[in-house]
């Protein structure tokens, strides 16, 4: 049983001191995926050092390690995260002081001081990501931080293995129980904490490490870029029917200016002239789309949306954007009419940007189309010459020969010959546009996994993908997609699975898909039902009993009462295993007695003889002694002895209850 | 209860005798006549020289038993402990003569350089205090006690006990090396063995049932036979022990812990007790797990650690 101790001298011993380093380590393995890898191994090496020498000498760290470890470590986590007010910086100044505090480490005080920082510092996770794993990880280090503080207070008595592992598990066991019985309330508070509209501020966003993602150029290489991440742009549930993959062109930035280069989206938004779409209202698909942050405005809705939802515009060339940048999940419902017309009778100033090219690019090319057009063909003849020239000796390839900027079309169509969906999009608009039919360059999303344990489709950003399309007299914009004429299986299969590299990987095959799927549907749950609970959903949260729209006074109401209903279980759960000695008084008693004691600085051991016990508080309270020891030996009489009758059981009780140290 | 204050105070005059001989060892001395009013045998295991025999041969001396001493080594022959018959020819029949068990102390020392197949004659007679041979069942003296020494198992030339067998014994206790005073006093004063020799007895064998019999009835409450039992469960459910501690073992360590308190002039059994003879009845009874370096009096030390007294 602890006793009283000044916590700023009481020195911690080894185990404590490894188990502080153990979960400092834990917390800074949270950040590991952004940190600057030197600022990280440093970080880590002050943590080995301290560790090092507690284990090697036992005693503190000199000054003259402390001093220039601290110089260095500030120094070093300015400079590569930036300013201390933003984010990155912030967290990094942060986990640097706690490596840093953890050196000087020597008393209790010091301990809790650190561990109470790592609780807050394992919360830091939160500002970088919120899923799933994440949370399960940065919960376990909080549970691991608890565990090291019931640690603190034990001395070096650990023998051999079996006794550290049972010390470890019965902490790791405690503050896991601790956990559990706060649980109810954390769920309470979550739920019923009134929550704000609007964030109070915003998470800093650092765009110098923004998200990849589809971005509103087409330049070599750019997609390319976005195959190597697997990570979910976005998932999608059908409400109806499922269209083919081969079907599913999740539409981003349309491309509309060329200046010989790149494509890039046109300056001049076209919104005030409306959205031109003629579709059928029998054949329109709903589905639910759940986008992750990607810090950009893009949606991606299939081809071609019919309506923009709250928060979000569509413009005339059926770009759906949001106002502001999507910086957390965020869930759309969306509209898309698939065999939907757009623009049949052309606006004005539209086309003949689409019929744009930078004078003297591309020669050859240029040429080429010119000449097709000479030979009398018509838009759809020259459409099919084109498609029928990649068809016929060009090459998928998802590592094509480099191509010379200025002349990336011409070196394209007649020297390498190979290439994947932006060299075929954008070397057919500008054949197109060179034969001058109006085209421009989409760019966005091919297909999706289908995640069979929870019908919706995922769409990763390896599943990045670029298409044509070209004006038609009478039918208005039409998708021509040039990487289906060289490589067909690309766009059938829906993904580009068998064509990319990470094909053979072994989370893309057998039961490592079906656990992937299985993965991602929790994994969606959680993003739907605890990251994206939002204002307006703990509005409705009441409306079971009959508050539809719950104000803030009664969400503070429902929380009173929840989280009195949570303290008192927890109470009651991590009391249940004294409910033995509700039926003893006299034991109920004697514990009373000794949690007494245990204020002067005299505890009573579990395990301890209570005569012994009764000596031991003797010699330290020697006013008390004589009723002290009088006190237990009755006793230590009636629980070894004799039976004791029901008053003199009574009697004993009334006093250990009345007994208070002088 | 106290009224047999006469017969205990023997037994701490032949404790005190014991205690001039075998120097600064009143904790093993104290077992070891505990375990003797127990009515159980005890198995001294020691490193050579520390005085296992010294002690062993003045409890004998003060306790006024029948005395027998057998040195075991590896030739030894159950006959030899037994007793064998004999072809008399004038008598023309077969005599039965009885070997040094039947004694009402026996000294088995070095039990342990003995073969399995000796060792276990002794173990058999201790567990059914009779001797069954040529037909005929012989009953041993009363009361009967058995100490045994032997060498740390490790140590070149033994035959180390089985577990099961080991449990024959009611405690298992080590002597130690001497503190630096008693040491010296046992280096300075003259031979041990000439002290020995003057030794007189303070027990004899009928006092000695009376007393055994007395520690029987010593009373061992109910919360105290939970604390017991809870050591017993915990035994079971560590995770450094393999094969945890028997109902037989609760047993013992019950009867231990009430001759403690007898000799701690108490007619009830306290925890106090109970812990302070958990380690010998309990160590040698544990079978700590094969992957686990875990010496058995860590994870006894641990056991009382863990169980909370109430």
């Amino acid at each position: 049983m602890p006793l009283p101790v000044n916590p700023a001298t009481t020195r911690l011993s080894a185990l404590p001191l490894y188990a502080i380093g153990a979960v400092l380590s834990a917390a800074l393995l949270a950040h590991a995926v952004w940190l600057p890898w030197p600022l990280l191994i440093f970080l880590y090496a002050l943590i080995g050092n301290k560790v090092l020498w507690q284990w090697r000498f036992a005693r503190a760290l000199p000054w003259w390690l402390r001093v220039p470890s601290f110089v260095l470590a500030v120094t070093a986590a300015v400079a590569s995260t930036g300013s201390p007010l933003s984010r990155d910086g912030g967290v990094a100044l942060l986990l640097a002081l706690a490596a840093l505090k953890y050196q000087e480490t020597q008393t209790l005080r010091d301990g809790r001081l650190l561990i109470a920082a790592l609780l807050f510092i394992s919360m830091t996770t939160f500002l970088f990501d919120q899923n799933l794993l994440v949370s399960i990880y940065t919960v376990t280090v909080t549970v691991a931080a608890f565990a090291a503080m019931t640690l603190l207070r034990r001395h070096d008595d650990v023998s051999g293995l079996t006794e550290l592992r049972s010390t470890l598990l019965g902490a790791v066991r405690g503050s896991g129980r601790l956990a559990l019985a706060a649980l109810p309330l954390a769920v309470v508070v979550f739920l019923f904490f009134p929550r704000l509209g609007q964030p109070l501020w915003g998470a800093p966003w650092n765009s110098s490490q923004g998200k990849t993602g589809i971005g509103d150029e087409l330049r070599p290489g750019m997609i390319s870029k976005l195959w190597a991440d697997d990570t979910p742009a976005f998932r999608v549930s059908f409400d109806g029917p499922i269209p083919p993959p081969r079907e599913l062109y999740w539409r981003g930035p349309v491309l509309l200016s060329f200046d010989g280069q790149s494509w890039r989206r046109s300056p001049f938004e076209r919104l005030a002239d409306g959205y031109p779409l003629t579709f059928d209202d029998d054949r329109v698909q709903r589905y639910d789309v759940l986008m992750e942050a990607t810090d950009q405005h893009w949606l991606f809705p299939l081809d071609l949306p019919i309506a923009a939802p709250r928060g979000a515009r569509l413009l005339s060339d059926g770009q759906m954007m949001t106002l502001r940048n999507i910086v957390a999940p965020r869930r759309v419902q969306l509209r898309s009419a698939s065999h939907g017309q757009l623009e049949t009778t052309p606006l004005r100033g539209s086309l003949s940007a689409a019929r744009r090219l930078p004078p003297g690019n591309n020669p050859q090319a240029l040429a080429l189309a010119q000449r097709w057009r000479a030979e009398g063909r018509d838009d759809a003849a020259v459409m099919a010459a084109a498609l029928a020239l990649f068809h016929a000796s060009f090459g998928y390839s998802l590592e094509p020969p480099p191509l010379t900027p200025e002349r990336s079309v011409d070196e394209f169509l007649f020297e390498t010959q190979s290439g994947y969906c932006e060299h075929f999009a954008s070397a057919f608009a500008f054949l197109m546009r060179a034969a001058d039919i109006p085209a421009r360059v989409v760019t966005g999303y091919l297909g999706g996994i289908y995640n069979g344990s929870g019908n919706y489709w995922t769409v990763r950003n390896s599943d990045a993908h670029a298409w044509t399309e070209v004006w038609l007299p009478g039918r208005g914009w039409v998708r021509v997609d040039p990487t289906s004429a060289v490589a067909p299986e690309r766009i059938d299969r829906g993904n580009n699975e068998r064509a990319l590299p990470q094909a053979g990987r072994w989370y893309n095959a057998g039961w490592a898909a079906i656990w992937r799927d299985r993965f991602d549907v929790v994994s969606r749950w959680w993003r739907q039902r605890v990251v994206d609970f939002d204002a307006l959903r703990q509005q409705q949260l009441l409306t079971p009993f009959g508050i539809a729209n719950a104000a803030i006074n009664q969400l503070l109401i429902a929380l009173c009462i929840g989280s009195l209903a949570a303290v008192l279980f927890g109470a009651w759960w991590s009391l249940r295993g004294r409910q033995r000695h509700a039926n003893d008084p006299l034991l109920a008693a004697w514990h009373g007695f000794g949690q007494r004691l245990q204020k002067r600085g005299c505890g009573r051991n579990p395990n301890e003889d209570p005569l012994h016990f009764c000596q031991r508080a003797a010699r330290a309270l020697p006013r008390d002694a004589a009723r002290i020891l009088e006190l237990g030996k009755t006793f230590t009489r009636y629980r070894y002895a004799s039976a004791a009758s029901r008053d003199q059981i009574q009697s004993l009780v009334r006093g250990l209850r009345q007994f208070r140290p002088s | 209860m106290l009224k047999d204050a006469t017969d205990r105070a023997a037994v701490e005059r032949a404790m005190a005798a014991v205690n001039q001989i075998v120097l600064g060892k009143t904790e093993p001395v104290r077992l070891a006549f505990a375990c003797l009013l127990a009515a159980g045998h005890l198995l001294i295991e020691d490193v050579p020289g520390v005085g296992k025999t010294t002690l062993a041969h003045a409890i004998a001396a003060s306790s006024g038993l029948s005395y027998q001493r057998i040195q075991f080594t590896s030739d030894l022959l159950p006959s030899d402990i037994l007793g064998v018959s004999i072809y008399e020819r004038e008598a023309g029949t077969f005599r039965f003569h009885p070997g040094p068990i039947f004694a009402q102390l026996v000294l088995a020392d070095e039990i342990n350089r003995a073969t399995p197949k000796t060792q276990s004659a002794l173990l058999e007679a201790m567990a059914e205090l009779q001797v069954t041979g040529d037909g005929e069942t012989r009953a041993l003296p009363r009361p009967f006690f058995v100490i045994a020494t032997q060498n740390p198992v490790d140590m070149a030339g033994t035959f180390p006990l089985p577990d099961s067998q080991l449990d024959r014994f009611l405690m298992r206790l080590s002597v130690g090396y001497p503190d630096a005073a008693a040491e010296r006093a046992m280096l300075a004063a003259e031979d041990r063995r000439e002290l020995l020799a003057e030794l007189k007895p303070c027990l004899d064998a009928a006092r000695l049932i009376q007393l055994q019999q007395q520690v029987r009835t010593i009373t061992a409450s109910a919360a105290l036979i939970d604390y017991v039992q809870r050591l017993l469960v915990a035994s079971r459910n560590h995770t450094g022990v393999r094969v945890g501690l028997s109902p037989r073992a609760g047993l013992a360590l019950l009867a231990a812990a009430r001759a403690n308190a007898f000799l701690a002039a108490r007619g009830h059994v306290l925890p106090a007790d109970v812990q302070a003879v958990f380690a010998a009845v309990a160590a040698h009874r544990l079978v700590p797990s094969a992957d686990l370096a875990r010496s058995r009096d860590a994870l006894t030390a641990d056991l009382l650690r863990q169980v909370g007294v109430d």
